[in-house]
This record gives structure tokens, C-alpha cells and sequence, in this order.
């Protein structure tokens, strides 16, 4: 199959459920932005740069897969792995949080997570990457049908461009993230949805 | 009264008693013929240090009542606006009784505002019954206590109130850019509602959440049980004042992200009395104990304890969103440097966390002040008041109509009508219900 027309499907699909994917995103990336409450262009652009590329490796993963694994799979994904991201992403959140809060404390591990907090916005990015929104299950069903894992793998960095110009606006609010009041607000609103995340995602996982 | 960090306040003033007969000399300086820099000592050093001006002089303030004849005139100005608006009906009798009922009580509450000088106990009163109209009315026919529900069982789990209109902005939002890409005009919304609250928003502002939102005056009623807080050390962290912008962040976004109400699914005190049609399951009983939890501490108790709005202070999802929108209405609380003696009565009377200890040095009133007036009434210098834009309207020296000129006159007949405007919806049935049960 040529590559450009596959590109271009791939973007296209990208472009026009990118809304969906940014509303799939925001309620872990806004609060964790505001939280981090970095000032200038340059330090949300990098925080930004991070979530989107755990983004991309996860889409790049599944493409991948799910070309590799072709008709096989069938369109049945493992019934756990939607509930499993939530579950991940709400305990990341809450967990950077909780670090954040009381730097230094002498929690067990808490120097081990400080460490890896650094390159929280990748790991956050995969985490929701994986969420399986419907645009992505759309992206999927396609690759499957692909059944190759380069194309799968080319179709979804093309789905991944198209849906991240919905996620480059949120750069265009750095230079009022270093207030203090919006990164409390940040802070609390992040902590409500890191709960809400591993809460929805415990319930899916218990309800199977 | 000695506070933590080293301040001295004066003994604590109660908002409900009456202050003592103005002197002659405070009767000359609410004529406006007074320097009040020749008589409280305003150097702002420690708080505690004013003057004994101010200690013996608790119930002054600059704009003690007006004349009977003004007041009238104001009170009839609230009043028939609204009595036009409203229109005259061919009503069955208790129906009128209701209409005509609820505008001789607007106009007894604008006359008594203007005429004694208070404006929150008054604006008290006409609030605590707006929300317990709205109870008695609306909530007990979604509860089928009124002959018959006349609301679809969808309508009972979907938003229908002003605070839901906040957390769901985004929704809404993404619903018209839908409709718009559908190329199908006819799913374009109108935004019908969008309209009334910029208007209001336009109005009053943040006001809108002590003098017209039907739910207010529930934890306002509550606050106001107990003439004295029963924990009088509590003091709120200044940024925790800001939970209800994070709230609202984190609602708008996850009910855009699920497509739901989150904020009204999961977060909604005021849902404990409708709840939802299935009871059954987990998630169902979850959900109800939150409402009921966070209705219990945030409606009833922490309000009886703390002698605050927990609820309109703290959780209210729409005082945030009116709180960043409400900054175009003209009408502002203001702090008179030359009066202020940062006393922090003003801090501990204000009913919504909007003062903190540093707000009287800072001469700062945060864009979350519902302009309740309690402030205002509870200030001993009368170093608080409303103004337009900042500053305060030219002191009047004589005249009725420069009297009803006056920022704080021209506030208050904005907010009752916006306020007798929302009540006229449903007080005026709420009155002839009971008018019927009664006559039964």
C-alpha cells in the first residue's frame, strides 16, 4: 500500500477527532501543568514536548502491535487495559502530587519517585496514550485491518500529528503559569482528578 | 481578643445587635460636614492601636439610613419594574395573592435596606426565603409532592441550574461546534440562557451569589442559626479560597472529557433531594453519599460551626466562574484607606472567606466578594462600601435623587431586581400553594 495516502488518512483522522483526544488528555495534563507552574516559554514547551512524545511511544507501540498481530486480534483488546491506564494515570498523578507537596519528607521511595517525577510528563503521556478513546479504537480497527507493523506503525505517528495540533495551544498559556494561586489551583484540581482517574479506573477493573 | 499572629481585636461586635444612637457629632459626620482623619487615628501600624474613637463608636457608619420619604421612593422604584414585568394575569385568587405578596415583601426589604442602613441583614431575609421558595417549590415537585412530577425522568439526572451552566461550559461549547460542523442551523442553540446570565453578569456580578442564586440562602440560613461561630479560632488559609476555581477546573474539563455533568453526578449537594430515579448499585450509592455527606458538612454543619457560607464559599463551582466574569460589572466593595483602622471586624463578619487578615492593610477586596454587604454593615468606621468602578459616588448634600444616586443605593436596586426578578419564577406559586393548604 503507498505510504501518502496512508499518511494522509492517518492525519486526517488525527485532525478530525483531535477535540476528543485533547478532552481524553486535559483533565490530568491541564491541572499538571498549572501544578508544575513553570514559568516562560521554554519550560512548558519542554513539559509539553515530554507528554507528547510518552504520547507518540504509546501510539507508535500500538500501531506496531496491532499491525504485527493483524487479523489475529480480531478487533478484541484485552477487556482490562482502558480501566489499567485510568488506573495508572490517576496513581501518577496523585503520586507526583503527594511528592511535590512534601519534597522533604522522608518517605520510603519518596527519593526514588522524585527522581522519576522528572520525567513524569513521559510516563503520563503513555499512561493516557493507551486510554482508548474513540478515535483511537478508530485508528486501531484500521491498523488491524492493515495487518503490517510498519504501516500500522507509519498510520498512527500520522494519527498521533494530527491529533497533537489540538494539545500545542496549551504552550500559549505559559507566561501566566508561574503564578502562585494558579498552581494551587493546579495542585488541587489535579489531585481531585488523579483521584477521580484511579477511581474510575479500580471500579472498571473490580466490575469485570 | 488576642489572634495568633500578635493582633489585638477589639471585642468581638455582633452582627445581629443594634448599635448604639449615634452621637451628635456622628450625626455631623453622616451629614458629610466631618475630616475623618481629625478622629481616627489612621496610621497603620498595630492592629489594635485605634483610636478610642473607634472602640466607643461601633455602630457608625457613613450611610446610617436615609429619610422615610426616600426610602419609599427607592422601595417603589425596586418594586415596579418587576410588578411590570411581571404583567397583570387573569390568576386564579391565591395565584395574585402570591404575585402581590411577593412585591410588598421586595419592597419592605428595599425599604428597610435603605432606611436603617443595613443592607446584609435585610438582603438576609429576602435571601434565606428566595432558596427556601425554591425548595418548597421546585424540589417538592421533583420529590412528587406537588399533586404530580412534571419532569421526564431524563431531566431528573440531567443539570438544569446555573451552577451546572459553569461546569459544563465546555460541553456546551463543544455541543454549538458540533451543530455548526453539521452544517444543520436548526441544532445551533440560541443560547437563550447564555444571554440571561450576561445580563445579570453585566448587573451584579459575583453579586449574583448573595442576592439571586435560589440556592445561597440554604447555607446562609445556617450560618445564621448560632449568634456567635462556635469555633472562633478558625482561620481559612488565604489560598484555600481559591478551591472552588480549582473545582471548577477540574469539573469543566472531566465533564467535557465524559461527556456528563460531572459536577452535578457526583459533587452536587443540592442533588441529595432529587437523586436519581434507579437507587440501585454501587456507583448510584456512591454518589448519594456524596451529595449527602458534602451536603451535611458544607449546607448544615461546618455553616453552624464556623458562621460562614461553607458551601458558596468553598465548593460552588459558579461563584469561581462569576468571580473571573463578574470583574465587568461596574459595582465593586472598596476600603477607604483614610477610614480603615484595621480592626478586622470586616474579616471575621464576612460571610464567604473573602477577607483574609492581610485584606484591610492591603485595601484589597477579592474579586470572589459577593457584596453581601455584611462588611459594610459590620465595619465600625464606616470604612467599607460599595462604589462604581472604584470609586464612590459624589456624597450627596441633599436632594432625594442624589440620596438614590448613590452607589450603594444604585447597587442594591439592581440586585433586588435581579433578585425579585429569579423569585418572581416561582415564590408567587410557592405562596399560593401554602395560601390553598391553608384555606383546605
Amino acid at each position: 500500500m503507498p505510504l501518502t495516502p496512508l499518511l494522509a488518512e492517518g492525519f486526517t483522522l488525527g485532525l478530525s477527532t483531535g477535540p476528543y483526544c485533547l478532552t481524553a488528555c486535559a483533565p490530568i495534563l491541564v491541572p499538571y501543568i498549572l501544578a508544575e507552574g513553570r514559568a516562560g516559554w521554554k519550560g512548558n514547551s519542554w513539559l509539553l514536548g515530554e507528554f507528547m512524545g510518552g504520547r507518540l511511544a504509546a501510539y507508535l507501540l500500538f500501531g506496531f502491535a496491532a499491525g504485527l498481530a493483524g487479523a489475529k486480534l480480531s478487533g478484541h483488546l484485552p477487556p482490562w487495559m482502558m480501566s489499567g491506564a485510568l488506573l495508572a494515570s490517576g496513581l501518577l498523578m496523585l503520586t507526583y502530587l503527594l511528592v511535590k507537596a512534601a519534597p522533604g519528607s522522608k518517605l520510603c521511595a519518596a527519593a526514588w519517585v522524585s527522581n522519576g517525577i522528572r520525567r513524569l510528563p513521559l510516563v503520563l503521556g503513555f499512561a493516557l496514550g493507551i486510554n482508548l478513546c474513540p478515535p483511537f479504537v478508530a485508528g486501531l480497527v484500521r491498523v488491524l485491518a492493515l495487518g503490517s507493523a510498519f504501516l500500522g506503525t507509519v498510520y498512527f505517528a500520522a494519527f498521533f500529528a494530527g491529533t497533537s495540533l489540538y494539545l500545542l495551544p496549551l504552550v500559549l498559556a505559559a507566561p501566566f503559569l508561574s503564578q502562585k494561586r494558579l498552581r494551587f489551583i493546579g495542585t488541587i484540581s489535579g489531585a481531585i482528578a488523579g483521584i477521580w482517574f484511579a477511581a474510575s479506573g479500580l471500579f472498571g477493573l473490580l466490575s469485570r | 481578643m488576642t489572634e495568633k499572629n500578635g493582633r489585638e481585636f477589639p471585642q468581638e461586635h455582633h452582627l445581629g445587635e443594634e448599635s448604639e444612637k449615634p452621637s451628635p457629632e456622628k450625626k455631623e459626620r453622616h451629614a458629610g460636614h466631618f475630616n475623618p482623619k481629625s478622629a481616627v487615628d489612621v496610621t497603620p501600624t498595630k492592629v489594635g492601636a485605634q483610636s478610642s474613637d473607634h472602640v466607643l463608636d461601633p455602630g457608625f457608619r457613613r450611610d446610617d439610613g436615609k429619610n422615610w420619604w426616600t426610602s419609599l421612593l427607592f422601595a417603589l422604584a425596586v418594586v415596579f419594574p418587576l410588578a411590570a414585568a411581571q404583567g397583570f394575569h387573569h390568576d386564579h385568587v391565591p395565584l395574585a395573592i402570591g404575585r402581590a405578596a411577593w412585591l410588598v415583601f421586595i419592597g419592605i426589604i428595599a425599604f428597610q435596606i435603605l432606611h436603617t442602613g443595613r443592607t446584609s441583614r435585610w438582603r438576609a431575609l429576602f435571601f434565606i426565603v428566595l432558596a427556601w421558595a425554591f425548595i418548597a417549590h421546585f424540589k417538592a415537585f421533583l420529590l412528587g409532592l406537588g399533586k404530580s412530577p412534571f419532569f421526564s425522568p431524563e431531566v431528573q439526572e440531567v443539570p438544569y441550574c446555573h451552577i451546572a451552566m459553569a461546569s459544563t461550559f465546555l460541553n456546551t461549547l463543544y455541543q454549538q461546534y458540533l451543530a455548526v460542523q453539521s452544517g444543520s442551523w436548526k441544532l445551533w442553540g440560541p443560547l437563550t440562557l447564555g444571554f440571561l446570565w450576561l445580563a445579570l453578569t453585566l448587573a451584579i456580578g459575583q453579586a449574583w451569589c448573595s442576592w439571586g442564586c435560589f440556592y445561597g440562602g440554604l447555607d446562609e440560613g445556617f450560618s445564621r442559626i448560632l449568634r456567635k461561630p462556635v469555633w472562633k479560632s478558625f482561620r481559612l488559609p488565604p489560598r484555600w479560597r481559591d478551591l472552588p476555581a480549582a473545582i471548577l477546573l477540574f469539573t469543566a474539563l472531566a465533564s467535557l472529557s465524559s461527556m456528563l455533568p460531572v459536577f452535578c453526578l457526583w459533587l452536587c449537594p443540592l442533588k441529595c433531594t432529587t437523586a436519581f430515579l434507579d437507587t440501585y448499585g454501587p456507583v448510584r450509592w456512591i454518589q448519594i453519599s456524596l451529595f449527602t455527606g458534602i451536603g451535611a458538612a458544607a449546607l448544615v454543619v461546618l455553616p453552624v460551626v464556623l458562621k460562614k457560607r461553607v458551601f458558596c464559599g468553598l465548593i460552588c463551582p459558579f461563584g469561581a466562574w462569576q468571580a473571573f466574569f463578574g470583574r465587568v460589572s461596574p459595582f465593586r466593595v472598596t476600603i477607604d484607606p483614610n477610614l480603615c483602622n484595621q480592626c478586622g471586624i470586616c474579616v471575621r463578619s464576612c460571610p464567604t472567606f473573602v477577607l483574609d487578615e492581610g485584606s484591610p492593610a492591603r485595601l484589597e477586596v477579592s474579586s470572589y466578594c459577593n457584596r453581601c454587604g455584611e462588611c459594610i454593615d459590620a465595619c465600625p468606621t464606616g470604612g467599607i462600601n460599595y462604589a462604581i468602578l472604584g470609586r464612590e459616588c459624589p456624597r450627596p448634600s441633599g436632594g432625594i435623587l442624589r440620596e438614590l444616586l448613590e452607589a450603594r443605593t444604585l447597587f442594591v436596586l439592581c440586585a433586588l431586581w435581579v433578585g425579585g426578578a429569579v423569585g418572581g419564577a416561582f415564590v408567587p406559586q410557592t405562596l399560593a400553594r401554602l395560601a390553598e393548604a391553608l384555606c383546605r
